[in-house]
């Protein structure tokens, strides 16, 4: 005989407790693997103190109702008992009352808890939203060199799965587990004060069956642990096997694939059945737990009474009714407790990693006294400027350059040499270690980042586009551009002319970041993206390597007017880009080795020269081959 | 009922385990719904209450009638915990057998299924549809069926029992059971589409970080934080929103189910009490009512949600065939052949193709191409040259006239010998998880190293490879090192090497790389194309020139045949697509040409300068 029933053993893995039965999914991201943390990690627990705090009333109605139900529930195989007693004495009045108050007793259980439980949804929720804003917002202003570390996936398992771990422990895990505390409690003072010896009869099997399920958990969790990591692996695999399915049918893998995909197939078939083994084996264990600890009860009980000859009978049968009822009830909150264990370690990893996200520093803000700069002139000077990620590791160093207005800088060198840091400074993607980047003749830590950005057009290498329409694409630096602005920004680059023919023009709507287009296009449309707020400064990072020949005739078009008067800074790797820049920076592992224009550094016979050389002479060969072909 | 034979089909290899299971199933119920009457026997014989009247007033027990009892009490657990054991893990086992089989089913026909049939289907969409589905079906034993059938076992039992002792009280007893099992229900459909409307709003907060937070270098670029920070505070309030909706209905239907099982006790309690003091109950049968209540509370709650789950796996098993029985196009004849030794002469004799039978694609295509020659389709887009090129390897099959290779018709060849024969460079390669090695010797898992670098030297990859930390082992892919648009290309060049294709079909639209890679991407491509019949969707003059022959396409028909000088002269399409998008390319093509000239006069200077 047992109280919980078949479900229960099973239902943890399969996730049938939790919420309306849904399959376990949740935690398909499996970037994290499952790492899991302390059961209790004071740190953690403090941190999270100040949000529970906020909401302080809620938190204190769901205690207060939890336990309220607890006793509500557990008080009631005792009025079992009496209603027992009563009977036997033959007094109905007080069976009436009994069963009155028992009734009682059920309506305040029912009440409480309901209240309980919408409280606890409604400040968990809350928090949820409140440390995902929270985290979302501060990864934002986090410095570049934080994305460089950590891949998106990673943030946003952080700011979803971590985030619900520790919702699920303070809306179900932590109450729950409190509320069974309380419950086991109950059971021992009323079992206790009812009959303390058979009470020490009745719990005698409790730290055997403890220790039987604490082995248990441990095997469990790894069986259990199995079954996530073989699941996502082969859903990871089918996912790939589909979406690559033209891919492995032209190259006629389709046997090798489906061998593959047997394999994790039966791995996770396996696993799966290992943890059903698990999952069940543990009931005949609670079973006979807790037939023994009845029949103890009814053995020791009943011995007693037979013993000692003449006893009151009426008390004897409650006890015996009482303890029974008792015992169904009472290896309840034990199991979940011991099942809840994984939850608690799970939510303190979780809550461990939330927090190490909202304690990177690093973060970039403006300085309370921070400048707003109406317009720039665009003299840009780096002002020795050393920069590094780590410490010892430098990236750029001493790198002094001074830039007039309007002038246009070229920046080559080999990867890695940090061309590309440099341009990120500028825009402050990251602060520089050493020295400062003045923009005419003022500190850019001292202006607000809002100011600066906006006399500034950056177009990156990989055309990075949002989901909305071709327009609010165009103007996302300057949402209050007109209409008319947006196009004369299109026009100058040379985007207006296929924007007109898309399906709605500006309106038409960007599906997956801009995959309905072309590269050409996504990189036209940034184009214009970054000179719509007519910029004084303007950062070109490779933005024409990845256009198609047509489109990038018509970019070097938009080029020449668009680099006119204003100050720009180009890392190109295309020839014709270099030599029409006014100075060439060449740069060698951090440092500014060699500044000129084309001709001075070809003939000067140093690192340009030599790069010069080794790309183009290599495309000599080449090209005189072709001629002899087309010859 | 139709469906649920069709369900059943799934468990047809497992009935054995089945029968096992439900077996299981009842005596587990059994032994469980008799012990109450254990303790009912222990307690009035074991200590056999003297009766005065209607009252109790003393015991004239026998100790060894009551250990008896308990010792049967505890054999009655044992043989409940074992049935429950074996009820349970069976149950699993066949669920995760059948959904391990159907699985495998499913990969094997989505994997044989043409282009057709990807063109017209979601991957996002299928392979959630798998994951839910085939998990409704591996939960069906467990959760569904034998849950179910346990429940009623046990309902039955207790019920029987109830009336057997005492039929008022057994009344009394299962008055509210039905409400419960009712609300257990409402509950478990209720609160299913609130919690989908929480997965989704989960995806849509994860695709609306990873949208922000892959452009953050845009995003800060132009200061937007204010934003994307309102953005994600919409999402992220609605998926709170949800939640607290799906949290609101079991928090309020769950503690009503239990409140309603606890105020069932106490009425059946309180009655019973009642004819205690009448004389029509004894203690001992009150406690065996209040171990039954207790011991049905449980499966009650779950009632509903069992036949939840059989409804899914019901409908989940419909959608499970639909993919099940989605049956390729292209189809292989028995008497098909392997395409041995092939030579690459290809022919369309004309060939006529169309995607759905109103809208035509391709018209009388015909096509003669000797063995090592290079063909170039042109033409606007939309004018069939993807077609052209699918029609071949059979992605799709011709809707009229007939495609020879080696003289023979596609159709009459094993499709693996055929696409064996075939090698395919697209623009946008598909990368697949793993090292680099597996990747290059994708087609061809059984090559060896000494191959594998050969073919990425050949393909001008090895260097980079060479690079990178890992080298050859190097992980790719999702969660590996990210690959530019060249590496990747030139990956698929080596990969396409080691299969050593007789055919070849080349999507050149390239984009334009830096003029180092696009060097060495030309000089990958000229090793691959040597000795072998290439057809290549040309965008670039440097290719089309190349070529032996052009011919362009218009409207799913040839319109112009030739090299480039003979097209230039008739002044028709090609003259056109020549003119408005290649002869910029000229220009470009020149301007290298001058540079390259210029910076070997540099060259030699500087070598001069040098020496």
């Amino acid at each position: 005989m047992m109280s919980g029933g078949i479900a229960g053993a099973g239902g943890w893995s399969q996730g049938i407790g939790g919420p309306g039965g849904m399959p376990p999914q949740r935690n398909k991201d499996g970037w994290d693997e499952d790492y899991l943390g302390k059961v209790y990690d004071a740190e953690v627990i403090r941190r999270l103190l100040p949000y529970i705090k906020e909401w302080k009333a809620y938190a204190i109605g769901s205690l207060i109702g939890m336990i309220l139900t607890s006793i509500a529930q557990y008080i009631q195989p005792l009025f079992i008992g009496l209603i027992v007693k009563a009977a036997i004495e033959g007094d109905t009045t007080m069976v009436f009352w009994f069963s009155f108050a028992m009734v009682a007793a059920a309506v305040v259980q029912t009440v409480s808890q309901i209240l309980q439980q919408l409280w606890t949804a409604w400040f968990g929720t809350r928090i949820l939203r409140k440390l995902q804003s929270q985290m979302y917002d501060h990864v934002q202003e986090l410095s570049l060199s934080f994305f460089d570390e950590m891949e998106v996936g990673r943030i946003i398992s952080r700011l979803t799965s971590d985030v619900q771990v520790v919702q699920d422990l303070m809306t179900t895990g932590s109450l729950t587990s409190f509320s069974n505390v309380v419950g086991i409690n109950i059971v021992i003072v009323v079992l206790v004060l009812a009959d303390w010896q058979l009470a020490l009869v009745t719990f005698a099997i409790v730290p055997l069956l403890v220790l039987v399920m604490v082995l248990w958990a441990r095997f469990a969790r790894m069986a259990f642990m199995r079954t996530r990591i073989t699941i996502s692996a082969l859903y990871g695999n089918l996912a790939e096997g589909l979406a690559g399915v033209r891919a492995v049918q032209s190259m006629s893998r389709e046997d090798e694939n489906a061998r593959i995909f047997d394999v994790l197939n039966r791995e996770n078939r396996n696993s799966n059945n290992w943890a059903a083994f698990l999952s069940s084996a543990v009931m005949p264990v609670l079973e006979v737990s807790v037939a023994i600890a009845t029949s103890a009860v009814l053995i020791v009980g009943g011995l007693r009474a037979i013993n000692a000859g003449v006893v009151d009978v009426a008390n004897l049968f409650a006890v015996l009714t009482a303890f029974t009822v008792y015992v169904t009830r009472f290896f309840d909150p034990i199991r979940d407790l011991v099942m809840q264990y994984t939850m608690f370690q799970r939510a303190m990893a979780g809550g461990e990693r939330i927090f190490q996200v909202i304690d990177t520093e690093a973060r970039i803000v403006d300085k309370p006294d921070a400048v707003d700069l109406a317009s720039v002139e665009g003299r840009v000077d780096f002002d020795h400027v050393d920069f590094h990620y780590v410490e010892g590791v430098p990236v750029l160093e001493d790198v002094d350059l001074h830039v007039r207005p309007g002038e246009t800088i070229a920046f080559v060198g080999e990867t890695g040499a940090g061309k590309t840091t440099i341009t990120s400074l500028v825009s402050r993607g990251y602060d520089v270690t050493a020295g400062a980047i003045r923009i005419d003749g003022r500190d850019i830590r001292d202006i607000k980042r809002r100011s600066l950005t906006r006399h500034m057009g950056v177009v990156l290498q990989q055309p990075y586009l949002f989901t909305g329409s071709v327009g609010a694409n165009i103007a996302y630096g300057r949402p209050e551009a007109t209409q008319a602005e947006i196009e004369r920004a299109a026009t100058a680059v040379g985007a207006h002319e296929f924007i007109v023919r898309l399906e709605s023009g500006y309106d038409t709507l960007l599906h997956q970041r801009g995959q309905n287009l072309s590269l050409g296009q996504r990189q036209l449309i940034s184009f214009a993206r970054a000179i719509i707020a007519e910029p004084r400064i303007l950062v070109l990072d490779e933005a024409t390597a990845y256009v198609d020949t047509q489109t990038e005739v018509i970019i070097q078009r938009a080029l020449r007017e668009l680099l006119k008067d204003r100050t720009s800074f180009v890392i190109a790797h295309r020839l014709s880009t270099i030599r029409e820049a006014d100075r060439i920076v060449v740069m060698a592992q951090g440092r500014i080795v060699e500044i000129g224009d084309h001709d001075e550094l070809l003939a000067a016979g140093g690192v340009y020269a030599n790069l010069y050389r080794m790309t183009y002479a290599q495309r000599n060969s080449e090209l005189g081959e072709e001629q002899a072909i087309r010859a | 009922m139709r469906h649920l034979i069709r369900l059943s089909a799934f468990y047809g290899p497992y009935r054995g385990q089945l029968s096992l299971a439900a077996f299981s199933v009842f005596a587990a119920g059994a032994f469980g719904m008799l012990s109450p009457l254990l303790v009912n026997y222990a307690v009035e014989y074991g200590l056999n209450p003297q009766y005065e009247g209607d009252r109790i007033v003393g015991i004239d027990g026998d100790s060894k009638l009551l250990l008896f009892g308990c010792v049967g009490i505890i054999l009655f657990a044992v043989g409940r915990g074992l049935a429950g054991f074996g009820q349970q893990y069976l149950a699993q086992k066949v669920g995760q057998d059948a959904s391990y089989d159907i699985r495998n089913a499913l990969f094997d026909n989505l994997q044989s299924l043409s282009y057709a049939y990807h063109d017209s289907i979601q991957t996002g969409h299928v392979m959630s549809r798998i994951t839910q589905d085939v998990e409704s079906v591996r939960m069906f034993p467990a959760m569904g069926l034998l849950r179910l059938l346990y429940i009623l076992v046990m309902l039955l039992i207790a019920a029987g029992g109830m009336f057997w002792l005492n039929w008022q009280l057994a009344l009394v007893s299962l008055v509210t059971l039905p409400f419960m099992a009712w609300r257990s229900y409402v509950l478990s459909v209720r609160v299913r589409p609130l919690w989908t409307k929480v997965q989704e709003v989960i995806a849509e907060i994860t695709r609306t970080a990873e949208e922000a937070l892959s452009g953050i270098r845009v995003v800060k670029a132009f200061s937007r934080e204010d934003l994307e920070s309102e953005r994600f505070a919409a999402v992220s309030q609605q998926s709170a929103d949800y939640n607290y909706e799906a949290a609101k209905v079991s928090a309020i239907n769950q503690p009503l189910i239990v409140g309603l099982g606890s105020l069932q006790i106490a009425i059946s309690m309180g009655f019973g009490a009642w004819q205690i003091t009448q004389g029509q109950l004894t203690a001992a049968e009150l406690l065996t009512f209040a171990l039954w209540l207790s011991l049905l509370q449980l499966p009650i709650r779950q009632l509903g949600f069992s036949i939840n789950w059989i409804m899914r796996a019901v409908s989940s098993s419909e959608r499970i065939f639909e993919l099940l029985d989605a049956r390729t196009a292209v189809k292989v004849k028995t008497d098909a052949v392997d395409l041995t030794d092939c030579e690459g002469r290809v022919g369309f004799e004309g060939v006529g193709f169309g995607y759905d039978s109103v809208s035509p694609v391709l018209h009388d295509v015909d096509l003669d191409i000797a063995p090592g020659k290079v063909i170039a389709l042109l033409g606007p887009p939309g004018s069939g040259k993807s077609t052209i090129v699918n029609l071949i390897p059979r992605f799709y099959d011709v809707t009229a006239g007939r495609i020879l290779i080696d003289g023979q018709d596609v159709r009459d060849l094993t499709l693996t010998s055929l696409r064996r024969a075939i090698g395919i460079v697209q623009q946008d390669v598909f990368l697949f998880v793993g090292s680099v090695r597996e990747n290059i010797a994708y087609a061809r898992p059984t090559a060896n190293q000494e191959e594998i670098i050969a073919a990425a030297k050949a393909a001008r990859i090895h260097d980079f490879i060479m690079t990178m930390p890992g080298g050859y082992d190097e992980w790719v892919g999702e969660r590996g090192v990210t690959l530019s648009g060249g590496q990747k290309q030139r990956i698929a060049i080596a990969r396409t090497l080691l299969m050593d294709p007789r055919i070849l079909i080349l999507d050149d639209s390239t984009a334009s790389v830096d003029m180092h890679t696009e060097f060495l991407i030309q000089q990958a491509l000229a090793a691959l194309m040597k000795g072998r019949t290439t057809f290549v969707i040309a965008q670039r003059l440097r290719t089309i020139m190349g070529a032996d022959e052009i011919v362009v396409l218009e409207d799913g028909r040839i319109v112009e045949r030739g090299a480039h000088a003979e097209l230039i002269e008739r002044a028709g399409l090609y003259r056109r697509i020549y003119e408005l998008e290649l002869k910029d390319q000229e220009e470009a093509l020149g301007r290298e040409i001058d540079a390259a000239v210029e910076s070997e006069a540099g060259g030699a200077s500087g070598a001069e300068a040098g020496s």
